[in-house]
């Protein structure tokens, strides 16, 4: 009997009355460095593939973000606190909601409750706008769109020629790997307002505890200098203030060209998932459905990076910088833009059809590309521009 | 024996104590360092590198009203063309309120049939993500909100129809307005409460002569105005 309780006396405190994990250190100088060190490593695409408590998680952008530093602070001890957005009090890992429970059931079931809190909304009030340098803009820091667009981005880190390499979801879901895209994302879809700090659009990072609740200018590393960079050059502006080595031209064409295919690979999951659920529900979609299964954002991102694409075809070309370019760069680069045959990142948007990048390019110039969620198959790809009979009838949000 | 057994008791006993002590000390935080505010020293790849932060504010100070506050503005800025424009804009806020004011999020509190919820009603459009228009959560006996489905007569709701609706049928025990005027695409937002009374305000100048300046205030717990006026380093060219 005596041998039970004392064996009771030592697991008690570890289940029943534990926070969801134990506050063993705080923020400061040193742990920041560290969580910097660790998004670099181990932040990953395939993070909610993992074996582990945040396996096969349903997640949007917003999430995505949170997750970040909440993995960090919960593998190390560090408080995680974030503002209720409801106007309660500050929800933090003191919570003892699912005391009881073993830690990685703890630790997933808090990280679920917090999706459920927070979005991209909440965000401000948990980051602060950093200055542009890198320190300031840099791994485990964030890229925050304007609320009409209400999308969020996490950085894995900034390379050396200044270029971002954002991990992110969409909309909620689960999904195999998270999206990931190596380069600045529109202005039109981040700062769709213009950029402006009262948006609170921009790169952002962390507060540490002590900062949430506080006006945000009271936050050390609070700047707001990227809002005096002009709109127009914003990417290549953020790109020279934070380059440590020039991009080539060669590099440049790479990233572009990878952009654009993983864009339009990522739209074909879209886009079939909204054709799958019209057929499913068999009914027009509500403001929330809509919403969630059309794809305006994506489909301007992607047609901002064909554009990219195209500007430096056309600066390659005027100047005669085609030695500059690797062949296969440039042979990629002629099937984009001229429609030069080859196998560059063939589009296979259903099981019967493939389509090329070209096609696409061309689709869009055409205005034919649909984000419309009721469509057909070929009208969303803009092989078509037949509206479906549900797309004539059903409200568009 | 009974010695031993009182002595084998008291033992127990000063286990279960020394666990209970260890347990508190434990969930205090145990050993914890000092903590170091975050980027103190900042965080660098390239310690030549240092961010571009504004200067601290050249003044904190506690007013009341907005006319302190655009005292405070005016005080610390000391801008003259520039300021006579925005302060023109300042004075104009009330009339501008009543005609562009627009909702940016409201937090309803509210008690139905001994339960509390809350209701998170945001103003926003299009996009992708996963932000309803209308949140609700119920307030769970730890106090801490669960986000629950929406109730069915909210769903085709927009979200002034939902407040209307828990004014009309509940008791409302707390509403925080965030309310943000477009008063001129270089001036901030600001946010009042229920009462018309000035929550948040930020304004930011951008005047060619001296560069980026802005002014923010907020409410501080003891409902007193604070406010820090702040001068970017960066002149604009």
């Amino acid at each position: 009997m005596r041998f039970a309780i004392l064996l009771l006396s030592f697991i008690l405190p570890s289940l029943s009355f534990a926070a969801v994990w134990t506050t063993t250190n705080q923020w400061n100088a040193k742990w920041e460095q560290k969580y910097q060190e660790w998004v670099a490593k181990n932040w990953e695409k395939d993070f909610y593939n993992r074996k582990g408590p945040y396996f096969d998680l349903k997640v949007d952008c917003a999430d995505v973000v949170y997750t970040m530093r909440y993995v960090f602070a919960a593998d190390n001890g560090l408080p995680f606190v974030v503002e209720d957005p409801s106007g309660g009090k500050n929800i933090t890992n003191e919570i003892k909601r699912w005391d009881g429970k073993p830690d990685d059931v703890k630790r997933r079931s808090f990280l679920t409750y917090l999706f459920g809190i927070l979005s991209t909304r909440s965000i401000p009030a948990d980051t602060y706008p950093v200055a542009v340098s890198r320190a300031g803009i840099s791994s485990g820091s964030l890229l925050l769109a304007d609320h009409a667009s209400h999308h969020s981005w996490t950085i894995k880190y900034v390379s050396n020629t200044g270029i971002p390499y954002l991990i992110y979801s969409s909309r909620s879901r689960k999904i195999k790997d998270l999206y990931t895209r190596y380069e600045y994302p529109t202005t039109s879809f981040t700062f769709p307002n213009g950029l402006k700090a009262e948006t609170e659009a921009g790169f952002r990072a962390f507060r540490s505890p002590e900062y949430i609740g506080v006006p945000v200018w009271e936050v050390p590393g609070y700047s707001l200098d990227q809002y005096n960079i002009p709109i127009k050059k914003w990417a290549v502006t953020l790109q020279q203030k934070l380059k440590q080595v020039d991009e080539t031209l060669n590099q440049r064409v790479a990233r572009q060209l990878r952009s654009i295919c993983d864009g339009a690979n990522e739209r074909i999951d879209n886009v079939n998932e909204a054709l799958e659920y019209i057929v499913k529900v068999n009914r027009c979609f509500d403001a929330t459905e809509y919403d969630d299964l059309s794809t305006p954002s994506r489909d301007m991102r992607l047609l901002g990076s064909i554009n990219d694409l195209r500007a430096t075809y056309a600066e390659v070309s005027n100047k005669g910088l085609g030695g500059d370019v690797s062949n296969e760069n440039l042979y990629r680069m002629a099937q984009v833009i001229d429609g030069d045959s080859g196998d560059y990142c063939p589009l296979k948007i259903s099981k019967t059809k493939t389509m090329t990048l070209h096609e696409l390019m061309v689709a869009f110039d055409k205005g034919w590309v649909s984000n419309n969620p009721y469509d057909f198959l070929e009208t969303r790809w803009g092989l078509s521009n037949k509206s479906s009979p549900f797309a004539k009838k059903c409200p568009a949000y | 024996m009974s010695s031993l057994l009182r002595n084998r008791k008291l033992l127990f006993l000063a286990m279960l104590v020394c666990m209970a002590v260890g347990y508190f000390w434990q969930r205090s935080g145990g050993v914890q360092k000092t903590p170091v505010l975050i980027h103190e020293e900042p965080v660098t790849a390239e310690p030549s590198v240092k961010p571009d932060i504004p200067q601290l504010p050249v003044k904190l100070e506690t007013s009341r009203s907005l006319a302190e506050v655009q005292k405070c503005f005016k005080e610390h800025l000391q801008l003259k063309a520039a300021s006579e424009k925005s302060d023109f804009q300042l004075q104009d806020l009330k009339s501008v309120k009543a005609e562009k004011a627009t909702f940016d999020k409201i937090n309803v509190h509210f008690n139905s049939q001994g339960k509390s919820y809350r209701v998170m009603l945001l103003n926003e459009q299009g996009g992708e993500g996963a932000n309803e228009k209308v949140n609700f959560f119920e307030v769970e006996d730890d106090g801490y909100p669960t986000r629950r489905d929406l109730p069915e007569e909210w769903k085709n709701s927009s979200p002034l129809e939902v407040l209307k609706d828990i004014k009309n049928k509940n008791q409302i025990t707390m509403i925080q307005k965030n309310i943000r005027w477009q008063i001129d695409p270089q001036t901030h937002m600001n946010f009042v409460d229920e009462n018309g009374r000035l929550q948040e305000l930020m304004v930011i100048l951008k005047d060619p002569k001296f560069g980026t300046r802005m002014l923010g205030c907020k409410l501080d717990k003891e409902k007193q105005i604070k406010c820090a006026c702040l001068e970017s380093p960066q002149k604009a060219q």
